[in-house]
């Protein structure tokens, strides 16, 4: 909201349900949604939608990350190389067979809608493998920005030194150095 | 067995084990023939896009640097740097100076689909002749991040709100003591790089080539 020049006493935070009927209804005329989720229901439910990325504004984030502490990764370096390499595997994988990928969710809850994981994960795509870097790759300059913008925003209390928050040991192992 | 019976499958062996040995020979020789033939074509085609892809490449980062170099773009751009952007002291008629410009390059020359001003100290989008991208930051952008030091050509890579594949090349504004003001960034027009990749050389029935970054 700050790099769109709107200041903190501009708008006001309400408690909301997670109910994106309150969307469509027109009860609200903005909602946050995952770009892999209900935009792809709205959109085909007819809504024609302006999509406001964060990106666009300075909020990169990484959604999600695999973690392990200093000590473990020490003690088994091995074992976090193989892992992380069956997952990236699997990632990729996924991105070449997205309807067997999808429907694969179905085995761990049948109650999930195929068409509807197979569209989520097709819709996860870009964010997975941009061509920009190989996947699973990380920037320190989305690092960095995680961290400033939680420092901005009161959830951090101090600065953090981003080089110590991550490691691109691993990954420079399974893909040989940067590209 | 008789003698007869022996000589006769002694002849047909030797009559036969040539004929097998010459229709080897010559399957193995004319496998290789089409494989060497198919490399060959394969080698002459790459050159011959490479050379293209390198030209094309070539033409949009001299049409890039001689834009950003105009003085009515550099003029126009020291004010918008310093104007604000609502409208007050002259902003308006610089920044419809410089789409101006920017939108009769576009007709005048291929290359680019369009144009982009960003702001030196966050990457903001100050002037775009795509409107829709004006006001949105590329502050974590190579394009942006290396184009404030020199003419630099991006990857081709998706760009999530530009809901596509995009092919980035930025040359930094300066004045005329080098002081940068911003970058300018073009947008390539990727339907040129699909023409170059899709032409034929018509000498196979069946041709696709496919562009392949180094990382996937």
């Amino acid at each position: 909201m700050s790099r769109a020049g709107i200041k903190r006493d501009q708008y006001t935070f309400d408690d909301i349900e997670m109910d994106v009927d309150l969307f469509s209804s027109g009860e609200f005329p903005t909602w946050a949604v995952y770009l892999t989720g209900s935009i792809d229901l709205l959109q085909q439910a007819g809504y024609d939608l302006n999509i406001i990325f964060p990106e666009d504004y300075g909020v990169h984030f990484y959604a999600d990350v695999l973690i392990t502490s200093d000590s473990y990764a020490a003690l088994n370096p091995d074992l976090n190389l193989r892992f992380l390499r069956a997952t990236l595997r699997g990632w990729r994988w996924a991105i070449e067979n997205t309807d067997d990928a999808g429907m694969m969710a179905l085995q761990y809850n049948p109650e999930l809608d195929g068409k509807v994981q197979v569209a989520q994960l097709e819709a996860s795509i870009p964010f997975i493998h941009t061509g920009e870097a190989p996947v699973g790759w990380m920037s320190q300059g989305i690092w960095r920005s995680m961290t400033d913008t939680l420092f901005d925003q009161g959830l951090l209390s101090i600065p953090i030194d981003v080089e110590r928050v991550y490691t691109m040991q691993f990954l420079n192992d399974v893909y040989g150095g940067e590209p | 067995m008789r003698l007869r019976t022996k000589l006769s499958l002694l002849f047909i062996t030797l009559s036969i084990i040539p004929v097998i040995i010459v229709g080897f020979l010559a399957y193995t020789n004319g496998r290789h023939a089409i494989e060497q033939d198919i490399i060959n074509h394969v080698q002459s085609t790459t050159i011959f896009k490479e050379v293209q892809l390198k030209l094309w490449i070539l033409n949009n980062t001299r049409q890039i640097r001689e834009t950003a170099s105009r003085a009515g773009i550099i003029e126009g751009t020291i004010a918008l740097t310093a104007l604000a952007p609502d409208g007050s002291g002259g902003f308006t008629e610089y920044y419809e100076q410089i789409s101006e410009h920017l939108v009769l390059t576009l007709e005048e020359e291929s290359g680019f689909v369009d144009f982009s001003i960003l702001q030196k100290s966050d990457g903001k989008i100050i002037l775009s002749t795509n409107p829709s991208l004006e006001g949105k930051f590329r502050e974590n952008e190579d394009y942006f991040i290396k184009g404030l030091e020199g003419t630099y050509v991006d990857k081709v890579i998706y760009h999530i709100s530009h809901g596509g594949i995009t092919l980035h090349i930025s040359t930094p504004l300066e004045d005329s003591e080098g002081r940068v003001l911003g970058v300018l960034s073009g947008h390539a027009d990727l339907d040129e790089l699909s023409d170059i990749l899709s032409q034929q050389t018509g000498l196979h029935e069946s041709e696709e080539t496919y562009l392949v970054n180094q990382c996937n």
